[in-house]
């Protein structure tokens, strides 16, 4: 297994090496440029383009900036100043040496950066990620061994209902009625809060009031995950509990409650435990789309607005960290597989 | 004063109603619709207007800037341009997509200090068909897209058919009008194919890939005006010949006119008198010309509690520019 895991992390690196030139140039060569006019703001004036050109150093070829932003720049000359003449050596130390570089738009380190919303997502998307498996798990245990029943039945309607409806559109109705609509009987006031992490103004650590500002994101985030984990759970419930060793365990005078949690449950996870390591990434990454709506100050919300203003280094900072995620949480996924599965070896 | 960012448009306006937010900053037009009867709420706009929604003609064949060289094949004929303003129904656009709030404007100079009384132009349909006519733009085929017969600009045969872009960033009402614009000048017989981009995309660079500064565009629809009340700078950067080079200014369709960048040189000047008379002077050949087809003004309004009060919008600079002025109630 130790080999197998040192040969992952080999290709890992092999995989994200290539990752990063073939983001860098996606990125950069997507249509639209960091210093281009967005929203209302129209224009820059060209002679203030080409000095900032100069000063993020876009004003490099392609080949450079890569390298650049690679290795850092600590070792050339660069025009710090931007009036077109080279003054001083570099500062940036080049991801390899943990420097992601400075964002664009708000000039602040790339890590600072992530660093300020990476918290709140992984507060945000654990909660969701979290509540939705133990909602999961018992709706797709009962739906698996009552096939058919009217709990199934109505279960898997809702399952299917939960998968389509968008999440932007749930979390609008769930903030009208929860919060337009609604009102709280001894406040007189919204029910719940229609976003942020906490209440404006609010000062220190109260339970409460987080738990509040996380019911409407968790619950529309949630929705999706629940029914997508309760779905998946049933079918390999239902393909184990109908395999020999079950019948012969029945068989057997097992008592059927053994079966099912100490026989079919354990094998019938599996699975679901892979599916859930493959989507630790989105704890990283975030939901865009709650972030947005609720106002939370999140990784999905930093990666959409630096996609919107195509500031490079955040934008790559994101894909290529979320890259490497995606690529440990495979690795990860296998090794529990192994792990829980006695059959399975890694030469 | 605590700033809170919140993305969707429709949770900033339910904080206001429900007394969650006392300010919403650049209130869009369906916002200000849905606010403005609510009893705590009071829109509040600009006095004057800046933004002007405009159609810019590229003069050069698309995905090139040199109008000389490479001319257009449709919309380097002046009466194709004329044509063309005379099938926008303005006053149907302001009604129904910015509900009222948009003001139809003709020139760049409606407002004051410098107003020039040009006359509005007409829509009617006929007469925009008949300049297309008097063009040699013909539907001889009968498939509802007028073809070169006898026009100067293109070969025989060429089809009146182009892309017309706007941004995303502006949203519905702009969407729908790009789409209710294709639609009237398809009933003239010009087939236009609808983009929406990104503005950075749009306005980019053109090492970025920008559609305006490569000429990668035949009509595109969007809003700008001068700050302030000097519209020389302004003016400079839309119309001037040194601003149709490539990244030097946003002189897109590439017009270019002697006797218009004298007068430029001209009004760099403290006589006001004179500044007035070349600026209507400009007025009127830009208007002759129309190298850029003005529609309308879009309202600079932002929505406040009742309770707070002395808030003042204001086109040049953001809402907060009075805040030492403002009383909570």
């Amino acid at each position: 297994m130790a080999t197998y895991v040192l040969r992952r992390l080999i290709q890992t690196a092999g995989l994200l090496a290539l990752l990063s030139v073939l983001l860098f140039a996606l990125v950069n060569l997507a249509p639209g440029g960091p210093l281009a006019g967005q929203g209302q703001s129209r224009h820059i004036d060209p002679a203030k383009v080409e000095l900032l050109k100069r000063q993020f150093g876009l004003d490099k070829p392609l080949p450079t900036q890569y390298l650049v932003w690679l290795i850092g720049n600590d070792w050339m000359q660069v025009d710090k100043d931007g009036d077109g003449a080279l003054d001083s050596y570099g500062t940036r130390r080049g991801i390899l040496r943990g420097d992601f570089g400075f964002s664009f738009r708000t000039r602040q380190p790339v890590l600072t950066e992530i660093g300020q919303r990476l918290p709140n997502t992984i507060y945000l998307m654990t909660i969701t990620m979290g509540l939705a498996v133990l909602v999961a798990l018992p709706i797709g245990i009962i739906s698996a061994i009552r096939q058919y029943s009217l709990f199934d039945i109505t279960v898997t309607t809702f399952s299917f209902a939960g998968q389509a409806v968008p999440e932007f559109w749930l979390g609008l109705i769930l903030i009208l009625v929860f919060y337009a609509w609604l009102k709280n009987p001894f406040t007189g006031g919204p029910l719940l809060p229609p976003g942020g992490m906490t209440s404006t103004g609010s000062v220190g650590f109260d339970l409460g009031d987080r738990v509040l500002h996380l019911i409407l994101p968790v619950a529309t985030g949630a929705l999706g995950w629940v029914a997508w984990y309760s779905r998946f759970l049933r079918s390999s419930m239902l393909e184990v509990i109908h395999r020999d060793y079950i019948r012969t365990a029945r068989a057997k005078g097992l008592k059927n409650w053994k079966v099912l949690f100490r026989h079919a449950l354990r094998n019938a996870l599996i699975p679901l435990v892979t599916l859930l390591a493959l989507d630790l990434p989105y704890i990283f990454g975030g939901a865009v789309f709650v972030e947005i709506l609720f106002s939370w100050p999140g990784m999905g919300r930093l990666y959409y607005q630096a996609a919107l203003d195509r500031d490079y280094p955040i934008l790559l900072a994101v894909l290529i960290i979320g890259a490497g995620f995606i690529i440990l949480s495979n690795l990860l996924a296998d090794i529990v597989y192994a792990y829980l599965d006695p059959r399975i070896r890694y030469e | 004063m605590t700033v809170r960012i919140v993305p969707d448009q429709s949770v900033r306006k339910t904080m206001l109603i429900n007394g969650d937010a006392d300010l919403d900053m650049w209130t869009t037009e369906p916002m200000i619709a849905d606010l403005k009867d609510k009893p705590n709420v009071e829109v509040n706009p600009s006095p004057t207007n800046r933004w002007v929604m405009r159609i810019f003609f590229n003069l050069a064949a698309k995905g090139t800037t040199d109008p000389v060289a490479t001319p257009h094949p449709i919309l380097s004929d002046l009466r194709v341009r004329q044509a063309i303003r005379a099938a926008i129904d303005v006053d149907t656009i302001s009604k129904e997509f910015f509900l009222g709030y948009a003001k139809p404007a003709w020139t760049e100079f409606f407002r004051p200090p410098y107003t020039c009384d040009l006359p509005r132009p007409k829509f009617d349909l006929a007469a925009a068909a008949a300049l297309l006519d008097e063009a040699g733009w013909k539907d001889t085929d009968g498939d509802g897209t007028r073809e070169c017969h006898g026009c100067k600009t293109a070969e025989e045969g060429y089809v009146m058919e182009m892309e017309f872009i706007t941004y995303a960033e502006y949203g519905e009402p702009l969407e729908l009008t790009q789409q209710f614009i294709a639609e009237q000048l398809g009933k003239i017989g010009i087939k236009l194919n609808l983009t929406v981009v990104e503005g950075s995309v749009l306005w980019g660079a053109s090492a970025d890939g920008g559609i305006e500064q490569n000429g990668n565009f035949d009509m595109d629809i969007w809003d700008d005006g001068y700050a302030g009340v000097d519209p020389t700078d302004f003016l400079w950067s839309y119309y001037s010949v040194d601003a149709a080079v490539p990244d030097a200014g946003y002189n897109y369709g590439r017009w270019s006119n002697e006797q218009f960048d004298a007068l430029l040189g001209d009004v760099y000047t403290l006589d006001e008198g004179q500044r007035k008379k070349d600026f209507c002077e400009m007025a009127s050949m830009l208007d002759a010309e129309l190298p850029e087809l003005l529609l309308f003004t879009t309202v600079n309004a932002d929505a406040h509690s009742s309770r707070l009060q002395n808030v003042q919008s204001s086109t040049n600079d953001l809402v907060t520019w009075n805040s030492a002025d403002w009383v909570i109630k």
